[in-house]
């Protein structure tokens, strides 16, 4: 605690003794019992100068007006938190330029105003300590029902004593609350109502039973003791009550499901015996996933929730249809050659592409992902059989053209910057990404390295800059799946149209004309709020649609070839921090602009990566 | 079509899944991936490849750089006898060749 408040309380202790002892000494019990001022009337009585009790009075009054000032700052900084949290109208909580909430302090103080002139100052007062009270019975209530609800949540403070403490408190404040009651003037306020109280206590469960752990959890989570008695968490979900076999150590961490649509903000975190996991993974920990087993009407699915859309139940015994044909096609077009998926290219759907690689495992998006290559080329050529490229990231937090030349030469001395030397800028500049633009080039013109350059900056600075000169080797773009993502990007398929015929105007490539790099992933179209509710994949899917369209066939191979690179960040970084499902999205040759080219949003588990197949 | 095998530090991922899935997308015959230097990325602040790691799966899967690169590199005697990017000392001619940029 504060040392503060100890000093401040120890203080108040001293003073209310002293007080005790001195004013009845002073005056006599008589006198003291009926003044209204008692260390004035003492002073006065014991015959003190009047201006020694003209001071002592105004000392009380500028004290009583200090703790006016302490109230004018809670009552109004409480309306404003009531009204951030919406419990009052939003217009309490906005302030002014300094920071102060002024309706909050204006309409209460304006109301306390217009009740002080009723005149019933005494029943005023009366009501307000009568309403101080009940706050402080509804804090020692809900200390009680807290500590009994959850007895294992983590505390930044322990109450000493714990709920001993507070049921003391309580009883007091009761004791108290009731006598005040029954002056005259709260009488309206019927003291059965703080007797009514204890209902709130009602809905307080039986601590929870003590169980043994039954260990194990999921692979990779610490394990306790077996055999160690742990307290069974319980949660009420859905009218029914879920309790947990294992302990806090053993159980897993939290996880967000894999699965987009299910769980955009919902922490799976607890097992519930009694469901039956069907369709997550082991160590996802979410609502969709569990059948129930126990409810009272037998077995059914759960309730079902609007974020949490019921899976599919597949049976056990033999796989659906909708599994094996998949798979079957994918080992057919691995058999065959390549031109059994570029051929099918055209004719499928994003959203083709995505559901049939959710049904596909990994080795299968390996398989097809081998058959579905796609050959670009500005200054290199990548895509071809038995490469793997690598784009050389010499980010500086600073942009610092001597840490960034250090990083592009350790990278080259290793060998990598083949696909693009590609700087993500820390600001996005015109002239900062001019800079950068010129340093690269002038590292590739001088020792003629047959690769471009990339500064990551957004699309319309890219335009300006080359407008300006700059040597532009590839446009860059993160796209979106969504038009309502395209727009949280700022971008417009005109925009990297524009783009795109700006960069093959300056003519920089030697092997291929591929000059667009658009980036995937990262869940933008859930940051955006821009997902319409659709799962990660097929928005990830859609999102070379909007590739292809932006950059249209330049090759004669492919029916498309547009970009020279695309990525993908296989981590989502925006989308967890956006508190949506973490998923990992990646991807393997996939030809950007190809309607067949699909990502697979894997779990970031251990366990699970996978990559994906497209043309 | 590339894959940046990153990840950010408060997911519960490590090199080991980065390692699978850089595995993987060679076996799947992904066209790159993105490195960075020590793999640790201090702008964007989060973990990718390191420019080793891409040697190994080049190795580990015998896969080999774009080929005007891999030209380039033996031009600059950046390889060995076998193809593989060659250890340097600080004073090898390309080593040396390639530091003056820097100065």
């Amino acid at each position: 605690m504060p040392r503060g408040i100890l000093a401040a309380m120890g203080l108040l202790v001293v003073l209310a003794l002293l007080m005790l002892v001195f004013t009845p000494g002073a005056a006599g019990s008589d006198l003291v019992q009926s003044s209204g001022n008692p260390p004035v009337d003492a002073l006065a009585a014991a015959g003190t100068a009047e201006w020694l009790t003209t001071l002592v009075n105004y000392a009380g009054l500028v004290g009583l007006v200090a703790s006016f000032f302490s109230i004018i700052y809670a009552y109004s900084r409480q309306t404003f938190a009531l009204s951030r949290a919406g419990y009052l109208p939003r217009a309490l909580s906005v302030t002014n330029r300094r920071k102060a909430p002024v309706l909050a302090l204006l309409v209460p103080g304006a109301l306390g105003f217009v009740l002080s002139l009723t005149g019933q100052g005494a029943m005023l007062l009366n009501m307000a300590v009568f309403g101080a009270t009940v706050s402080y019975v509804l804090m020692m209530v809900s200390h009680i029902v807290l500590r009994r609800r959850e007895p294992d949540l983590p505390r930044p403070y322990r109450t000493p004593g714990g709920t001993a403490t507070t049921g003391v408190a309580l009883v007091l404040r009761r004791r108290r609350s009731s006598r005040r009651s029954s002056s005259t003037a709260t009488r309206a306020v019927d003291a059965r109502r703080v007797r009514g109280l204890p209902r709130l206590l009602r809905p307080v469960q039986p601590p929870p039973p003590r169980r043994r752990c039954t260990g194990g959890g999921v692979r990779g989570a610490r394990r306790c003791q077996p055999g160690r008695a742990v307290t069974v968490r319980r949660t009420t979900l859905a009218g029914r009550t879920w309790s947990s076999p294992r302990c806090r150590t053993c159980s897993p961490r939290r996880r967000r499901c894999a699965r987009a649509t299910c769980s955009p903000g919902a922490p799976p975190s607890r097992r519930r015996s009694g469901w039956r996991r069907r369709r997550c993974s082991p160590t996802s920990r979410c609502r969709c996933s569990w059948t129930s087993t126990s409810s009272p009407r037998g077995r059914r699915r759960h309730p079902a929730h609007p974020r949490h859309p019921r899976p599919r139940r597949p049976s056990r015994r033999s796989p659906p249809d909708g599994r094996r044909v998949p798979r079957l096609a994918a080992r057919r077009a691995a058999e065959g050659d390549e031109t059994a998926i570029s051929g099918l290219a055209k004719g499928l759907t994003p959203e083709m592409v995505a559901a049939t690689s959710k049904l596909m495992r990994n080795a299968d998006l390996v398989a097809v992902g081998r058959r579905a290559r796609v050959v670009t080329g500005l200054r290199s050529t990548l895509g071809l059989p038995g490469r793997l490229a690598s784009r050389l990231q010499p980010n500086h937090p600073t942009d610092d053209a001597v840490g960034v030349t250090a990083s592009v030469l350790d990278g080259l001395l290793h060998g990598c910057g083949d696909a693009v030397i590609g700087i993500n800028p820390a600001t996005d500049s015109p002239a900062q990404t001019r800079s950068l633009l010129e340093l690269l080039a002038a590292v590739i013109e001088r020792y003629e390295i047959p690769t471009q350059s990339c500064v990551l900056a957004h699309v319309t600075t890219t335009l300006r800059v080359m407008e300006q000169g700059a040597p532009v080797d590839l446009v860059f773009q993160s796209v979106a799946g969504t038009e309502g993502g395209n727009r949280g990007f700022g971008v417009t398929l005109d925009h990297l149209a524009e783009a795109r015929a700006g960069a093959l105007e300056l003519g920089r490539g030697t092997v291929g004309r591929n000059v667009t790099y658009f980036e995937t992933g990262q869940g933008s179209a859930l940051s955006a709020d821009a997902h319409y509710g659709v799962d990660g994949r097929p928005s990830t899917s859609r999102r070379w649609s909007a590739a292809r369209t932006a950059s249209p066939a330049t090759s004669s191979r492919c029916s498309s070839t547009p970009s020279s690179a695309s990525s993908a960040r296989s981590t989502s970084t925006t989308a967890s921090r956006s508190s949506g499902p973490a998923w990992r999205t990646t991807s393997a040759a996939s030809c950007s602009a190809c309607r067949w080219a699909s990502t697979s949003a894997t779990r970031t588990t251990r366990t699970s990566t996978a990559t994906t197949p497209t043309s | 079509m590339g894959v940046d095998v990153c990840y950010t530090n408060h997911t519960d991922v490590d090199g080991d899944d980065t390692d699978v899935l850089t595995l993987l997308l060679g076996a799947a015959g992904c066209s790159f991936v993105i490195a960075v230097p020590g793999s640790d990325d201090v702008m964007l602040h989060y973990q990718s490849l390191s420019f080793q790691d891409v040697l190994t799966a080049r190795q580990v899967l015998g896969l080999r750089p774009a080929p005007e690169f891999e030209s380039w590199l033996e031009r600059m005697d950046l390889l060995d006898d076998r193809g593989r990017v060659r250890e340097l000392s600080a004073d090898a001619p390309a080593a040396r060749a390639l530091l003056a940029a820097a100065r």
